[in-house]
This record gives C-alpha cells, sequence and structure tokens, in this order.
C-alpha cells in the first residue's frame, strides 16, 4: 500500500450518474449477448450431436473455430473487418453484443450437448417405453436432467459472460470499463474509480457462484447420490 | 391357439447387430393373461427378443403383432410408423428394465402418473388416486413422495413395475428385473411379479431365476444361439431327456428338485 494515498471517494458520488450509465450498459450489453449465447447453444447443441454428418460437422468446424479465437480479437475483428467485408457497418454496441453472443453461443452449445450425452439412455427408454414420442422424452426427461447435471458448468459459462462483457470497452461501448477509464483520466483518480469496477464485478458474480455452489450440492443430495 | 387369438403374436422375427445374427426366425403366440418365462445363456438373444417386440430394438425381419395390429411398421411397405403411432402402440406394452430406470427428477409418486398425464392425457386429479392405489397395493404409499436414489434396489424395481401398471398395459415385459439386486432384495420383488402372474397379468419375463420360472410361468421359451431352442409348460420341460439343450441348461439339480 501506499501510505501517503489519500483516498477519495466522493469523485465516485460526484460523477456517479457517468458509472450508473456504464452499469446499464454492461447490464444491457450482458442481457441481450447472454440470452443470445444461450439461445444460439439451445440451436447449435442438437446440430453438433446429429447423427448425421452433413450437420454435424460443419457445425463442429463453426464451433472449433470460434472457440480457437480470443474473444477481444473476435470483437475487434468484426468491428473493423466486417463492415470491409460486407459493406454492413454496425454500431459498436451491436458488434459487441453479437460477437459476444457468438463467441459464447459455441461454449453453451458444447455444455448442453455434454449434459444431453450424460443422461443415461435407459431413461429415455423408460419415457419411450411408456409410449412418448422422443420429442416428449427430450422435454420432460432427457433436457431437466440434462439441466440438472450441467448447472455448474452453465452458471460458470455465464461468470465468463459477464466477465467478457467489459472487452466491450475496447471498441468504446460505453459499458462500465469504458465509463470508469474515462472517468478516472478525467478526474486523476484512478485507484477511487478502477476500484470501484473490480469491485462491481466481485459483487456481481460472488453471490453467483456461492448460489451455484449450493445449488449444485442440493441437486446432487436430493437427485443423484446413492 | 392361432395367431387371430392372440394377443401378441410373432413371426419369423429376426435380428443382427453388425452381421452377427442374434434372433433368427422366431415365431410364437401368447394369449391374454399367459405368463411367459424366456430363459438361456447370457447373449442367446433373451434381452434382444423382447426390446424387439417393443420397437426399443427394430427387428431386421418378421412381424410383431398386438392384437393384430402390426407394431411398427407399415406391414406392406415395411417403413417405420410415425413417431406418434409407434408411441401408442409402446403404451400398450409395458417395461421393466434390469436396472430400474426410474427418472431420477421425479418423486415416486411423479415417476408413476408421468405416463399417464404425459401419455394417456389424464388430469393429476385422476391419475394421483390411481397412482396411490397401485403403490399402496405394492406397500409403497409411503414413499410416495421421496426421490428414487434413496429407495433400495428393491424399492425402485416395485416402483417401476408400478410405472408400467399405471399405465394399463396389454401386457409387460420384464427385461432381467431382478438380475441388478442383492440377493436378500430379489424376494420382495419376485412375490409382487408373483402377485400380479396369479390376478391375470400378460408377462413376458427374461430371468435367471429358475425358481420362478418353473413355479410362476404358464411356459417357458428356451432360447440358444438366437434361436426358439424348445418351449413348454415347465413340466413338459421337465420331462426332457438329460442330454437335451434345456435340461443341460437349467441342470440335473434343478431337474430333479422339482420333479421329486
Amino acid at each position: 500500500m501506499i501510505p501517503s494515498y489519500h483516498w477519495d471517494f466522493s469523485t465516485l458520488l460526484e460523477y456517479h450518474d457517468i458509472l450508473v450509465d456504464g452499469i446499464l450498459m454492461t447490464f444491457r450489453v450482458l442481457a441481450l449477448s447472454l440470452s443470445s449465447a444461450v439461445l444460439l447453444g439451445l440451436i447449435l447443441a442438437p446440430l453438433r450431436a446429429s447423427q448425421k454428418r452433413w450437420l454435424r460437422l460443419p457445425v463442429q468446424a463453426v464451433i472449433e473455430v470460434v472457440r480457437a479465437i480470443p474473444p477481444l480479437v473476435l470483437i475487434v475483428w468484426a468491428y473493423y473487418c466486417l463492415p470491409i467485408m460486407t459493406g454492413m457497418k454496425l454500431s459498436a454496441y451491436w458488434t459487441c453484443v453479437l460477437a459476444l453472443g457468438l463467441y459464447g453461443s459455441v461454449f453453451f452449445a458444447e455444455i448442453f450437448r455434454s449434459g444431453l450425452q450424460s443422461v443415461d439412455h435407459g431413461l429415455v427408454e423408460a419415457g419411450l417405453a411408456v409410449g412418448m414420442t422422443p420429442l416428449k422424452v427430450l422435454l420432460r426427461i432427457s433436457a431437466p436432467i440434462a439441466f440438472l447435471r450441467i448447472l455448474p458448468a452453465f452458471v460458470g459459462q455465464c461468470v465468463m459472460a459477464v466477465k467478457n462483457s467489459v472487452l466491450g470497452s475496447y471498441i468504446a461501448v460505453g459499458e462500465l470499463l469504458y465509463q470508469g477509464q474515462r472517468l478516472s483520466s478525467e478526474t486523476f483518480r484512478p485507484l477511487e474509480v478502477l476500484t470501484f469496477v473490480a469491485l462491481f464485478f466481485v459483487v456481481t458474480i460472488l453471490p453467483l457462484s456461492l448460489l451455484a455452489g449450493q445449488v449444485e450440492r442440493r441437486i446432487y443430495g436430493r437427485y443423484f447420490r446413492r | 391357439m392361432d395367431a387371430q387369438q392372440a394377443l401378441l403374436s410373432v413371426e419369423g422375427l429376426g435380428k443382427s447387430f453388425r452381421g452377427r445374427e442374434v434372433l433368427l426366425d422366431i415365431s410364437f403366440n401368447v394369449a391374454r393373461a399367459e405368463v411367459i418365462g424366456l430363459i438361456g445363456r447370457s447373449g442367446s438373444g433373451k434381452s434382444t427378443l423382447l426390446r424387439c417386440l417393443n420397437m426399443l430394438e427394430q427387428p431386421d425381419a418378421g412381424l410383431v403383432r398386438l392384437k393384430g395390429d402390426t407394431v411398427g411398421f407399415h406391414e406392406a411397405t415395411r417403413k417405420p410408423l410415425p413417431a406418434r403411432a409407434m408411441a401408442r402402440q409402446r403404451a400398450a406394452m409395458g417395461m421393466v428394465f434390469q436396472h430400474f430406470n426410474l427418472w431420477p427428477h421425479r418423486t415416486v409418486l411423479q415417476n408413476v402418473i408421468e405416463g399417464p398425464m404425459a401419455v394417456l392425457g389424464l388430469s393429476r386429479e385422476q391419475a394421483v388416486p390411481q397412482a396411490m392405489a397401485i403403490l399402496e397395493n405394492i406397500g409403497l404409499a409411503t414413499k410416495a413422495d421421496t426421490y428414487p436414489v434413496t429407495l433400495s434396489g428393491g424399492q425402485q424395481q416395485r416402483v417401476s413395475i408400478a410405472r408400467a401398471l399405471a399405465m394399463q398395459p396389454s401386457l409387460i415385459l420384464f427385461d432381467e428385473p431382478t438380475s441388478a439386486l442383492d440377493p436378500e432384495l430379489v424376494t420382495e420383488v419376485l412375490a409382487v411379479m408373483t402377485d400380479l402372474a396369479r390376478s391375470g397379468t400378460t408377462m413376458l419375463v427374461v430371468t435367471h431365476e429358475m425358481r420362478f420360472a418353473f413355479e410362476v410361468c404358464h411356459r417357458i421359451f428356451y432360447l440358444e444361439q438366437g434361436r426358439l431352442a424348445d418351449q413348454g409348460t415347465p413340466a413338459e420341460l421337465l420331462q426332457r431327456p438329460a442330454d437335451a439343450s434345456v435340461s443341460t441348461f437349467i441342470g440335473q439339480a434343478f431337474r430333479e428338485l422339482k420333479r421329486a
């Protein structure tokens, strides 16, 4: 620590509207990119698990390629290269939402697929044997059991999505990190402002992780433990 | 009994896995209220035969008829039936699995009412009393609200029998229902099955429990290398000469014990 430094958190109060703007933008980016990632993941997962090669292989290729690209590179590439290649100019906000949505979706797809594949085939057969159609078995048996199994991985990926939302600051999406950096250079109070930014994420993510741990133990104890 | 009156009739059923034939030209009829034991060595095709009856495995040849309707296929074209039609036929055949296969995310009661509600379209008000009556019968009414994972293997298997019964099927297929159980739990499951058999339930039971097969079943099918090598009433099979294949399978000691 630097003993001579005089902490002054009043800066935060004074410019709270900038920080609140940042927080709201973070939540907007998060809400859209996370829900599109989950939705796209739900679509990709069954394709990735398909028996038909012509369905599975292209999806598998997309998943592997996107997984190999650092998310920041994906955002920056989409921001600068997509408009040139397609002639379509998207705002920084939409570029960020789409890039993060795509990036998250491939991870969700793999999580959903592994969940479905972890469901004991005997439970599926039991559903078929009482006369459910394969679709009913998926909706009433496989999907709920898979969801219980993947919940920890699912929450982990949501936490990653919260963290990745700050990457938009690189292309000036006005979310919390971007607003925080702007504020800290204007007020010369980086310690207070950036500490606030860091704490914001601790406060958002930590309860989520703790809750997930609790829920996981309860699920395991109630449904699966022998 | 001919194929017309039979509840279930199987004609020339065949199945192979990757070129290896596991079922060959199997034909038989089962009448209403009949209890059939399927016995034979591991790998003789007993379980595959059972699973071909409700199309959990697709047979490559032959037909299965339930109450005269061809199961799983259009008889003329041999095209698989649409998913809904196939599901309706499966609903008429209950199945009890070796490893119970109770749905872990549902309570005992929910496991039992799932089929009636999701498949037969019963309301909860209709399904619950019926399910509770069945659970009462098999002595598990007090466990209705617990999850399967908390039950012993024997209790789980009784619940899975209740799940099959709740659909009021025309017949029930049992696939080695006691093979995964600790020896001391086998009795309680066999007791429930014996009650069912005595009350006129049509049953096909793949089993290694020779006592159950010879004391409870009306007829026994002996499978050997995918063929229906022998069949008959327990008394008939016990009278086979000592060098007949079924006799060597069930063993000299057991034959003497039963004939005495």
